[in-house]
C-alpha cells in the first residue's frame, strides 16, 4: 500500500479517484442519516437565510419584537440603498467597491497561485537542505498576529508610495495568502506520485515535459481549491484594507463597515442587503469553479 | 538545540535578513520644506456629519479665494477612524494637513508629537471655549484649536411627560423617572455602557474621575461623593429603565420614537434624528413622538442649576508632518472665524468661538445645551487617558453596576485599573 | 524500468542541481515574504525589546533598549493572565468542536444518497462563503437582546416571557457561547470538505476486508479510516490552531454589540486595545502569541515533518 502519509492533501488525484461512500444498510439507518443531513443543512443555511430575509424587510419592521420567517412586506428598497448610497459622504458606493475588490482579488489569486506553485514544487519534489526550515518558516509566519505588524506594514507600503492604491493592498494580500497557499499546494503536489513522471520520462519525455503533460493536469483540482481559498482570504480581508484604503478605493468589507457606522441610526435593512450583495460574487465564483474540482469537494458529492 | 528550533531559527533569520536587505533599499520618508509653495492641495479631515454643508462650502470658497492656485480637499472620516488610521496617516509620508479630533482624544496625539504648535496663530483666534482650549493644550503649548462643543440635554415628548412639572433637582429627576417607568416604557433611558451620562451623577455630588496628587493620579470613583452619585445611578438602572444592561447610547432615538422612553439624555444633535420624517433613510418620528419634542438641561442637586455635564466636542489641529503647515494654519483660522462659527451655531452646535453664541437658535434644545456646557467638565488631561477609554474599563464597570453589583467594590476595582494605566 | 545506478559524483552533482533548482523556484516566495512579512516580523521582534513609540519617528529620536521590560509589564499586568487563559480556552474549545464536527459531517456525507449529499454540501458552502464580519453581524442580530430571534424563539418555546431582553452577550460565558457558534459555524465546512476528500483516498478494499473480518463500525473507523486520514487532519489541525488563536474580527465585532470587553478579550483584540503607538508593548504581546502557538503546535509540526520524510 502506498504511503498515505505523503498525502497531506486535500484532493485525491484522478488516478486514485474515488468518491467516498459507504452504502448504508437498512431503511431506518438511511432515514436517520437523512434526518441528520437535513439538520446540518438547516443549521448551515439558516443565518444566510435570515440575512436574506432581513434584506427584503423594510427597515421599521426589522427592529421589532415580532420577527417573521418571511418578510411580511417585502421591499427592494434596502437593496437600492445598499447599491447606490456611498458608504459615507466622499466615499465610494457598492458598484465601485465591488470593482475594486474584484480587481484586487484577481491579481492576488493569480500572483499567489503562481508564486506558491513554484514554491510547492520545490518543497514537494526536491530534496535539499533547508527544506524543513522553509516549511517551518511558512508556519511560523502565519502565526504572527497581523495586528502586531500593522504599523510596520503600513510604513512599508507608505515608503513604497503605495498607500491607498490597489497595487499596495494587493501586495499585502498576496503576502498574507502565500504561506497558506504554499502549505496546501505542497500537499497536492506530494499527492501526485513521482512514479507517474518517471514512467513518462522512460517513455521518452524530458523531465519538464513529463511534469507538464502528466503531473500538472492532475494538479488542476488542487490549484482550483487553493485558488478558492486565496480568493476568500483576500475577498474578506478587513484590517489591512481598513488601514490602507480610503475614499474611493474602499474594498467591499471596508465599504460595508463604513456603511454600517456612518449612519447615526443603523439602517439594518440596508446593512443586511449590503451583506447579501457581498456574498453573491463569492457564491457565483464557487459555483462556476466547483465543477472543475473533480475528485473532491462538491463535485465529488454530485458524482455520488 | 532540538530539531524544530534548529530549523526554525535559520528559517526566520533567512527571511528576516533578506527582508532587512530589501527594506534597506527603500527610500526614507521625505521631510517637509518650510517654504510655502505657490500651488498645492490642502487636505482637511472632518469627522462624522456634524459640520453642516454650508460651513464646508464656506471653508472651501474662502480658502481657495484667498490663496490662488490652492485647492482644499475635504475628506470624510468616521469616529472609529480616529485611532489607528489617524496615527498611521499622521506619521506617514502623506500626512493630511488639518484634522478634526474629539476633544478628549487630542492629548494622545499631542503627546506623540503628531500635532504642530499653533501658538503663533493663537492671538488671531479670539475668545474660545475654555474647556475645549484646555483639551488642546499640553505643557503650556497650544496644539489643537477648539472647533465646536457638544453636550447632552434631556429630551422628552410633550405627549409622554408633563412639561409643567419638570424636575428641578437630580433626585427629583430620578424619582420622576421611576414614576414614569412601566413594562414597556423606560422612565429614563439608561443603557449600561453609556458612561458619558454617568459623569453628571458623580460630578453633581462633588465627586471626580481622578485628581492629580503631586505627580500621581488618584482615581476617585470610590470616594464618598462619587459613591453617592453611583448609588443614585444604580437606582436609575434598577428602577427607572428598561434599556439593555450592556447596550450603548447609539440609536437611542429608536426606542424614543417607539414611545418607549420618557426622559432621554442625549447629545443635542439627537433632536435632528428624532424629528426626521418616518420615511427618511434614517427614520425619525416627526409625526408621533417627535412632534412635541422639548429639552431641558439635566438638573443638579441645587434647584434651578444645571448639572455639570461632560464637555464633548471637537478640536482641529495641524499635522506636524504636514507639508504645508502655514497654509494649514490659515485653514484653521477660517474654521474658527466668526462667519464659520456662526454657521455652526446656527445648526445648534455650541460654537468654539464665544461670540458666536449669539447665533444659537432660540429653541430649548440649543439653549439648554449652551446652559449645560457653561458648567461642563472634562476627563483628566493626560495622554494616558486615551488608553483608559480604549480599554473600555469604565463602560465595563458601569455594566456591572447596572447589573446590581456593589458600587463600592466595582469602583475600587475600577480605580485600581485606572491608576494602573494613568500612572503606569 | 531503469534502475538508477549512479556514481557518487553524479549523486552529488544531482544533489547540487536539485538544491539550485529548488532555491530558484523558491526565490519569488522568499523575496515576497521576506519583504512583506520577514521585515515587519523582525521589526516586531526588535521593537518588543525597546520603548519605541510614534513620537520617536516624528521627532527623529532613537528608541531605548529596555530588555525584557515590555514582556514583564505585559505578563504582570492584572488582566493579562485572564486574557491568555481565555484565548487558549476558546482556541481549544473551537478547534475541538470544529475538528470533531467536521470529521463527523464528512462521515455523514459518505453515508448520504446523492441528492441529500448535494443539499448538505450546498448548505456548508453557503456557510463558508459568508465573510466573518457579516456572519458576526447576522448572528449578533439573531442573538440581539431586544429584537433578536433567539429570545423570541425561547419565549415561544417555553411559553413564557423569561427570555424577554435576555442579554446574551453580557454574561462572559454566554458571550463565548455565541462567539463559538459563530466561529464553529463558519469553520466546519472547510474541515468537512477537506476530510471528505481525505476519506476518498482510503481504498474501499481495505474497508471491505475489515468488514469481512468482522470489525464493527467503530473499530473500522478507529483502526483503518482514521490512520489513513490522519495526515490530512494533521495539516488542517495546525491551521485551525493558528486561526483560532488569532481570532480578531468576530470577537471585536461582537464586543461592539455588547458585553463587557474586559471579560471577553482575547489576545489579538487585547493587543489592538492597547494605547495608540505603544509599539514596544504591542510587539511584546505579538511575540508572546507566536511563542505560545509554536509551543502548542510543536508536537503536531514535528509529526508532520517526520511523515514528510517517508
Amino acid at each position: 500500500m502506498t504511503s498515505l502519509a505523503t498525502r497531506a492533501a486535500v484532493v485525491s488525484p484522478r488516478r486514485a479517484q474515488r468518491t467516498p461512500s459507504s452504502p448504508v444498510r437498512g431503511r431506518p439507518q438511511r432515514v436517520l442519516f437523512n434526518i441528520l443531513g437535513l439538520i446540518v443543512f438547516v443549521c448551515s443555511v439558516f443565518p444566510v437565510y435570515w440575512m436574506v430575509n432581513l434584506s427584503f424587510t423594510p427597515g421599521n419592521q426589522i427592529i421589532s419584537r415580532d420577527p417573521s420567517l418571511v418578510p411580511r412586506e417585502p421591499t427592494l428598497k434596502n437593496f437600492v440603498t445598499a447599491w447606490t448610497r456611498p458608504a459615507a459622504p466622499g466615499q465610494t458606493d457598492f458598484p465601485n467597491a465591488l470593482k475594486t475588490s474584484l480587481i484586487i482579488v484577481f491579481v492576488v489569486v493569480v500572483c499567489a497561485l503562481f508564486v506558491a506553485f513554484l514554491a510547492s514544487i520545490a518543497l514537494a519534489r526536491f530534496r535539499f537542505r533547508g527544506r524543513h526550515a522553509f516549511i517551518v518558516g511558512i508556519l511560523v509566519v502565519q502565526m504572527i498576529p497581523g495586528e502586531a505588524m500593522m504599523f510596520t506594514v503600513y510604513n512599508l507600503v507608505d515608503d513604497m508610495r503605495l498607500i491607498n492604491t490597489l497595487l499596495g493592498l494587493a501586495l499585502v494580500h498576496v503576502a498574507s495568502v502565500v504561506p497558506f497557499t504554499i502549505w496546501t499546494l505542497r500537499g497536492f503536489v506530494a499527492g501526485v506520485p513521482i512514479e507517474l513522471e518517471e514512467s513518462a520520462q522512460i517513455d521518452g519525455c524530458s523531465k519538464p515535459q513529463a511534469f507538464w503533460k502528466v503531473t500538472f493536469p492532475l494538479l488542476a483540482p488542487g490549484l482550483v481549491s487553493t485558488g478558492i481559498f486565496a480568493f476568500m482570504q483576500s475577498w474578506n480581508e478587513f484590517t489591512m484594507a481598513l488601514l490602507l484604503m480610503k475614499g474611493q478605493n474602499l474594498t467591499l468589507p471596508t465599504w460595508l463597515n463604513s456603511f454600517q457606522s456612518a449612519t447615526e441610526a443603523t439602517n439594518y435593512g440596508a446593512v443586511m442587503a449590503g451583506s447579501t450583495l457581498i456574498c453573491i460574487p463569492v457564491v457565483i465564483f464557487f459555483l462556476i469553479v466547483q465543477g472543475r474540482m473533480t475528485g473532491g469537494l462538491v463535485a465529488g458529492a454530485v458524482k455520488g | 538545540m532540538n530539531s524544530i528550533t534548529s530549523k526554525a531559527l535559520p528559517a526566520a533569520a533567512l527571511l528576516g535578513i533578506a527582508g532587512l536587505a530589501l527594506a534597506g533599499c527603500s527610500s526614507d520618508g521625505g521631510s517637509s520644506s518650510g517654504e510655502p509653495a505657490a500651488t498645492g492641495t490642502l487636505t482637511v479631515w472632518l469627522v462624522g456629519t456634524d459640520t453642516p454643508q454650508e460651513a464646508r462650502d464656506l471653508l472651501k470658497t474662502t480658502f481657495e479665494e484667498a490663496h490662488d492656485g490652492w485647492t482644499l480637499d475635504l475628506e470624510e472620516k468616521t469616529w472609529a477612524d480616529v485611532s489607528e488610521n489617524y496615527v498611521a496617516a499622521l506619521q506617514s509620508n502623506d500626512a493630511p494637513d488639518v484634522v478634526e479630533v474629539g476633544n478628549t482624544q487630542a492629548i494622545g496625539f499631542i503627546d506623540q508629537g503628531l500635532f504642530a504648535d499653533l501658538g503663533d496663530i493663537r492671538g488671531d483666534l479670539g475668545d474660545l471655549n475654555p474647556g475645549l482650549e484646555a483639551s488642546g493644550t499640553y505643557d503650556d503649548t497650544f496644539y489643537a484649536a477648539p472647533y465646536y462643543a457638544g453636550g447632552r440635554v434631556v429630551f422628552y415628548s410633550g405627549d409622554t411627560v408633563d412639561g409643567d412639572a419638570l424636575p428641578t433637582t437630580l433626585e427629583e429627576y430620578v424619582d420622576q423617572g421611576i414614576g414614569y417607568r412601566t413594562d414597556s416604557m423606560s422612565g429614563i433611558y439608561a443603557p449600561g455602557r453609556d458612561w458619558y451620562n454617568m459623569l453628571p451623577y458623580i460630578w453633581s455630588y462633588g465627586g471626580e474621575i481622578a485628581v492629580l496628587d503631586g505627580d500621581t493620579w488618584d482615581a476617585q470613583f470610590s470616594s464618598p461623593e462619587s459613591q453617592e452619585g453611583l448609588k443614585l445611578l444604580q437606582k436609575v438602572y434598577q428602577e427607572a429603565t428598561n434599556a439593555p444592561t450592556d447596550g450603548d447610547e447609539a440609536d437611542a432615538n429608536v426606542p424614543f420614537c417607539a414611545g418607549e422612553v420618557a426622559f432621554l439624555s442625549a447629545p443635542a444633535w439627537m433632536a435632528g434624528s428624532i424629528t426626521a420624517p418616518a420615511d427618511a433613510e434614517n427614520p425619525g418620528c416627526a409625526d408621533t413622538f417627535g412632534k412635541d419634542l422639548h429639552a431641558f438641561p439635566l438638573p443638579s442637586n441645587t434647584p434651578g442649576e444645571p448639572a455639570p455635564i461632560f464637555a464633548g466636542g471637537s478640536n482641529i489641529a495641524v499635522a506636524q508632518l504636514s507639508d504645508a503647515p502655514e497654509m494649514a494654519k490659515e485653514a484653521v483660522k477660517i474654521m474658527v472665524s466668526k462667519d464659520y462659527q456662526d454657521i455652526m451655531a446656527g445648526v445648534g452646535l455650541t460654537p468654539a468661538l464665544l461670540e458666536s453664541n449669539a447665533a444659537l437658535p432660540d429653541n430649548d434644545v440649543a439653549q439648554s445645551q449652551a446652559e449645560a456646557l457653561a458648567v461642563s467638565k472634562s476627563v483628566p488631561t493626560t495622554p494616558k487617558w486615551q488608553e483608559v477609554e480604549s480599554s473600555l474599563i469604565i463602560q465595563d464597570s458601569l455594566v456591572r453596576i447596572a447589573q446590581g453589583d456593589d458600587t463600592a467594590e466595582v469602583a475600587e476595582a475600577l480605580d485600581a485599573r485606572i491608576e494602573e494605566i494613568l500612572n503606569g | 524500468m531503469a534502475t538508477p545506478s549512479l556514481s557518487a559524483q553524479r549523486h552529488r552533482r544531482r544533489g547540487r542541481t536539485q538544491a539550485l533548482s529548488a532555491w530558484a523556484l523558491l526565490i519569488p516566495s522568499i523575496a515576497l515574504l521576506a519583504l512583506m512579512v520577514g521585515y515587519p516580523g523582525v521589526t516586531m521582534i526588535w521593537q518588543s525589546f525597546t520603548d519605541y513609540q510614534v513620537r520617536n519617528k516624528i521627532q527623529g529620536t532613537p528608541a531605548n533598549f529596555v530588555g525584557l521590560d515590555n514582556f514583564a509589564k505585559v505578563i504582570t499586568s492584572s488582566d493579562f493572565p485572564a486574557v491568555l487563559a481565555r484565548t487558549v480556552g476558546i482556541m481549544v474549545l473551537t478547534t475541538t468542536l470544529i475538528m470533531v464536527g467536521g470529521v463527523l459531517i464528512a462521515i455523514l456525507l459518505t453515508k448520504l444518497g446523492r441528492g441529500m449529499r448535494l443539499l448538505v454540501s450546498v448548505g456548508l458552502l453557503l456557510a463558508w462563503a459568508i465573510p466573518p464580519l457579516t456572519a458576526t453581524v447576522v448572528w449578533g442580530f439573531i442573538f440581539d437582546t431586544q429584537y433578536g430571534l433567539v429570545n423570541w424563539l425561547m419565549n415561544a418555546i417555553t411559553g413564557s416571557n423569561d427570555w424577554y431582553n435576555h442579554p446574551w452577550l453580557l454574561n462572559p460565558w454566554t458571550f463565548v457561547l455565541v462567539l463559538t457558534i459563530i466561529v464553529v459555524w463558519g469553520a466546519i465546512p472547510f474541515v468537512a470538505f477537506t476530510s471528505y476528500a481525505g476519506l476518498g483516498q482510503v481504498p474501499s478494499e481495505t474497508i471491505e476486508a475489515a468488514e469481512i473480518d468482522g470489525a464493527g463500525g467503530w473499530q473500522r473507523f478507529w483502526n483503518i479510516i482514521f490512520p489513513a486520514i490522519r495526515p490530512v487532519l494533521g495539516g488542517v489541525l495546525i491551521l485551525q490552531i493558528i486561526w483560532n488563536m488569532k481570532l480578531f474580527t468576530q470577537v471585536y465585532a461582537l464586543q461592539s454589540r455588547g458585553g463587557i470587553a474586559a471579560d471577553t478579550n482575547v489576545l489579538p483584540v487585547y493587543l489592538f486595545r492597547q494605547g495608540i503607538g505603544k509599539f514596544g508593548e504591542t510587539s511584546a504581546i505579538g511575540m508572546l502569541i507566536v511563542i505560545i502557538m509554536l509551543a502548542i503546535s510543536w508536537y503536531n509540526i514535528r509529526l508532520l515533518l517526520k511523515e514528510d520524510e517517508q
